[in-house]
Order: structure tokens, then sequence, then C-alpha cells
């Protein structure tokens, strides 16, 4: 690739891949290059003890040793002073879209899953709602017939007659059932309370979908360029030049920019169906 | 003299909720889908509140409300923003363009009576 390429395209950081193989290749070296002096400095010391005193062994060893460090740290140092080079454009794209879509996928996931939890919870509210709206319609009926019941039989009372007994008992009850009804009533706020809430999941799951759908799209968008790159790079030399395969690079690139910036922002952040806070400013 | 609140939300499932549940408190609620709905149909009632989405088509809720701050009927209108959003950010800008208060959504019925009857009796 050339030149022009690497400059085109913004500074990213060196792939962990190539980082990887750089630290392995430096490892190697001080490991050859450690048997190296290691051989060196034995066979000095075995030749300088056939020749030489004790003295002079030692130092020759010495010496040798030096000199095997020295090489390998010419060897070595190359690689620990010289940046890593940017790499091929190529290389550099490909892991840069893992980088990018790796993301996204992972997010798709737990929108996902954010949309089953809050189903789930919106169905159990729903679900709840409708039992207890049963119950309490069940409850209002009986105390409706309870209600009608001793207001007939008061009503065939005569109007001048004192309340005995069964007649107190008669009101009572009456009251009673009354007051029951006016908790039932109450209960049924509650239970549409709870619905409202549960209903709203429409609105929040359709947010998240929404959500979901623009990361398919954006990755589509950078699926289709690298399409269009691969179709360039399977093409002969003289139908696509090395600008073709540059220009094509670059809108790869935009298109993982595009893709970010299109989803940055997540709409919905609630992980159940409980209402939201209030305030006032 | 009943009071009108404008609901303005895309999504018809939030509308019907905030109008089931102010209808039921008394209030008249006229509804818009999105903001530029609800621009146009603040000009042409007479609105006492004004409870908005965030996140809409063709016109969000902060530029609405940016939109009808610009009018001198709305300028001292109480605009509440009932919203998914719940990050400061989005209060702060919220606030800065002349909201009144902010709902976080899903929104409790009798909580969102309280607070309209709250802010305008």
């Amino acid at each position: 690739m050339t030149e022009n390429t690497q400059q085109a395209l913004p500074k990213e950081p060196v792939p962990a891949a190539a980082s990887n193989c750089a630290a392995l290749s430096r490892t190697m070296a001080l490991i050859g290059g450690g048997i190296w002096t290691l051989l060196v400095a034995g066979g000095a010391s075995w030749w300088l003890s056939v020749v030489a005193a004790s003295f002079a062994n030692m130092l020759a060893a010495l010496l040798a040793c030096a000199a095997g460090w020295f090489f390998l740290l010419l060897r070595v140092a190359p690689a620990t002073t010289v940046r890593q080079p940017e790499g091929n454009p190529l290389e550099r794209l490909v892991s840069e879209s893992g980088a990018y879509l790796r993301p996204q996928l992972a997010a798709i996931k737990s929108e996902s899953d954010q949309v089953l939890v809050l189903l789930a919870h919106a169905i159990a509210q729903l679900s709840e709602g409708f039992h207890g709206m049963h119950r309490q319609t069940g409850i209002q009926r009986q105390l409706s017939l309870a209600v009608m019941s001793a207001a007939k039989e008061a009503a065939l009372l005569p109007a001048n007659v004192t309340e005995d007994e069964s007649q107190h008992r008669l009101r009572l009850q009456h009251d009673q059932a009354i007051e029951k009804l006016a908790i039932s009533a109450a209960e049924v706020d509650l239970l549409i309370s709870a619905a409202v809430k549960g209903l709203q999941v429409n609105d929040l799951v359709s947010q998240l979908i929404g959500h979901v759908l623009q990361r398919v799209d954006a990755i589509d968008a950078v699926v289709d360029r690298l399409d269009g790159l691969a179709l360039l790079l399977a093409a002969q030399p003289a139908v696509a030049g090395p600008h073709q395969v540059e220009a094509q690079i670059r809108l790869v690139h935009d298109s993982l920019q595009a893709l970010v910036a299109a989803t940055e922002r997540p709409p919905v952040s609630q992980q159940s169906m409980r209402e939201g806070e209030i305030e006032l400013f | 003299m009943t009071k009108t609140v404008l609901a303005v939300d895309d999504s018809a499932s939030i509308r019907q909720m905030v109008a089931f549940t102010l209808k039921s408190a008394g209030y008249e609620v006229v509804e818009a889908v999105d903001g530029e709905d609800g621009l146009t149909k603040a000009k042409n009632h007479s609105i006492q509140l004004v409870l908005t989405d965030q996140n809409m088509p063709r016109m969000d809720g902060l530029t609405l409300i940016r939109g009808l701050r610009e009018l001198p009927q709305y300028k001292s209108v109480p605009i509440l923003m009932l919203t998914t959003e719940s990050s400061d950010a989005m209060k702060t800008q919220g606030r800065a363009a002349g909201a009144t208060g902010w709902l976080v959504k899903p929104f409790d019925p009798q909580k969102l009576i309280d607070v309209v009857k709250k802010v305008i009796g």
C-alpha cells in the first residue's frame, strides 16, 4: 500500500495482535542471545583453561559474556526503541473493523436482553392487573347485591318503626358493604395504575428496537463497503489501482465512524417498568 | 374553566395513557404526534400546560420547547418533559431550553395528576 494511504487514515493504536507479535519477537531474541552468550562464554573458558591461568580464564569468560550481551542488545534495541510501523492499511482496517463491530454486537445483545426484561416485567404487571380486576369485579358484584338487598329490605319497613336488633344488623351490613365497595374501588385504581405503567412498555420497547435497527443498518452499510473493498482487491491491478483501494478503505473507515455516531447514545436506560423519577425545576 | 394540556409524543400508547389519565382528573387533552405537530397545535389552541416527549421524528422535545418559548403566549406556560431520557446532561439541556420539570417514563398516573395539579392547579 502507498504512503498516502497511511497518511489518509487517522492514527490508531497498534492492534493487539501486532503488539503481541513484537513482544514475542523480542522474547525470542533474548532467549537466543542468552544461549549464544553461554555458548561463547563456555567455549572461551574451556579454551583459556587450557592455555592460561585461572584469572585470565575468568576475565576471558567475563569479556565473552559482555560481548554476547552487547551483541544481544544490538539485536533487540531496534525492536524496543523504534515505534511499531503503522502497519498495512488493510491489516489496520481489519483490526479496526473488529474493534468497532464487536461492541456493536455486544450492544445489540444487551439491548435485546433489555427488551425481553421490560416485556416480561410489563406482561407481569398487565397480567396482575387483569387478574386483580377480575377478582375485584367479582367482589364488587357481590357487594352491590348485598347493598341492593339491604336497601330493598329497608324500603319495606314502615317509616315510623323503631330500629330493632335485626334492622340494626341489616344497616351495619349495608354500611360495611359500602365501605368494602370503596376499598375495592381504591384497589381497582391501583390496578389501573399498574396497567397504565405496563402499557407504556410499547414506547420503551419501540425505542429500543428502533435503536437496535439503527445499529443493524449501520453495520449493514459497513458490510457493503467491505464487499466493495473485497471486489476491488480481487480485481486485476490494471482495473483497480491503489488509489481506488485507498478510497474504498477510507469509505469503510467512514462507515465505521458513522456507525459509532449513529448509535452513540442509547435512548432507553430503564431496566424495569417501575415508575421513573419526577423533578420540577 | 377546564384547563387544557397539550400532550406531545410519537408513541400512540403514551398519548392514550396521558389522555386517559388527565381526562379522568378533569383536564382537556390535545394530542400531537411530534414536535412540529405540537408547535402547530400550540398556536391553534389555548394551552395551559405542555407535556412533551424528547425523542420524536421531525422535531424533538428540546426544539419544541425552544420554539414555544419564542412565542409570546408561551413565555410562562409550564412545559414538562415526559421522556425515557434520565441523564443529568439531558435534564440540564431541558432546563436551559425552558422546561419546567422532568418526568421519566414510565409514569405513574396518580403522580402525573399530582404534578399537573401542582403546576397548573
